[in-house]
């Protein structure tokens, strides 16, 4: 539903990397990990994100997205552990943090490659 | 060429949200962000808690997010206590940058503020507003499998308020699965059962804020409040 909001802001933030590392080149990929709980499904992030891109220097990149299941860690005792359990399984304790799978990140972004550098 | 970024997309809402959390901080405010389905009852739960913590010599108010009108305002100012109603037209949830424009409009922080969310169960869970509690409030009639369909809602949430508990006997819901497939998510998550139209419960979710405001000022903890209110027996608990 709000996958475009994603979207803008992930054009955003990709294109701020590239004016900073890579001046006037082409940005071909972004490496993009969505947290399962994150509210984002990466079918319609994909979509949303070629809206985005068009007109900019990301128009036509890849978007690789690798999906991060929830994670919690015991604020007890420090055991990780995925969802599907009331408690930490290691003490039983129940005041856990979630470490993993609630946001959206950029990874990283591929530019072309400038001149004078080996093709990769 | 590769370039490693790594960033939070919502970043900037996530800074603006941190910065909110300090001013709220600096002012002893309680900040609740509230979370639920169109007509799940967060507007009522509101309407019952105001009086309830104004007897308390707590000073409430409220920031109410709709897509449109402003008809949930009229009900808290009626209610006692002040409000600024955000019209979203359109958009599906609050993000920290509407709240602090709300803030301007409200003058001096109270020692409660609630900010009421758009009516939707899953876009304002990927916004923070600066709250210090998230609470989900889930109505009976709505069903007992939504915490399995909706979770990140309920991940997030610090508590969970199942609702309008009268209309139990009208409807097949079955607290234990919607209390273990929230808790499955959110292990550490407060459940409170309440019922608005008799006032059942909301004087233990009542306790429990006014005990969440003063653990997070340093100050004693009343006696007496505890976050498993559903096991206590009671009208709708035989």
């Amino acid at each position: 539903m709000h996958e475009l909001t994603f979207a803008e802001e992930l054009v955003r933030a990709a294109l701020a990397a590239a004016r900073q590392n890579a001046p006037g080149r082409r940005v071909t990929a972004l490496e993009v990990e969505v947290g399962e709980f994150s509210t984002v499904l990466p079918e319609l992030l994909s979509g949303a994100f070629a809206i985005a891109a068009q007109g900019t220097a990301l128009a036509g990149a890849a978007l690789r997205i690798r999906q991060v299941p929830l994670a919690f860690a015991c604020r007890a005792c420090g055991r990780r552990f995925g969802a599907g359990l009331t408690a930490c399984p290691a003490c039983g304790a129940s005041d856990v943090e979630i470490t993993a799978g609630r946001h959206v990140n950029l990874l990283a972004i591929e530019v072309q490659d400038g001149p004078g550098e080996e093709p990769r | 060429m590769k370039i490693v970024v790594v960033r939070n997309v919502l970043g900037d809402n996530e800074r603006r949200a941190a910065r909110l959390r300090k001013k709220f901080a600096a002012a002893r405010s309680l900040v609740v962000n509230l979370l639920g389905s169109p007509g799940a009852g967060k507007t009522a739960l509101l309407e019952r808690l105001i009086p309830m913590l104004r007897r308390r010599r707590l000073s409430v108010a409220v920031i109410e997010g709709d897509i449109a009108t402003s008809y949930d305002a009229e009900r808290i100012e009626k209610a006692g206590a002040p409000a600024v109603q955000i019209t979203t037209r359109g958009v599906c949830h609050l993000d920290a940058a509407m709240v602090g424009a709300a803030l301007r409009k409200l003058g001096a922080l109270p020692d409660v503020l609630f900010i009421e969310n758009v009516g939707n169960l899953v876009c304002p869970a990927a916004f923070a507003l600066g709250e210090s509690e998230r609470l989900v409030v889930l109505s009976v009639p709505e069903g007992d499998d939504k915490p399995e369909k909706y979770p990140e809602a309920f991940a997030g949430a610090s508590a969970l308020v199942i609702n309008k508990l009268d209309l139990g006997a009208h409807c097949k819901f079955n607290k234990a699965r919607a209390v273990l497939a929230a808790r499955s998510v959110n292990p550490a998550l407060a459940v409170f059962e309440t019922s608005c139209a008799d006032g059942f419960g909301l004087g233990e979710l009542a306790e429990w804020l006014i005990g969440r405001r003063a653990a997070a000022l340093g100050l004693r903890r009343p006696a007496g409040t505890g976050p498993l209110a559903s096991r206590r027996p009671g009208r709708y608990n035989p």
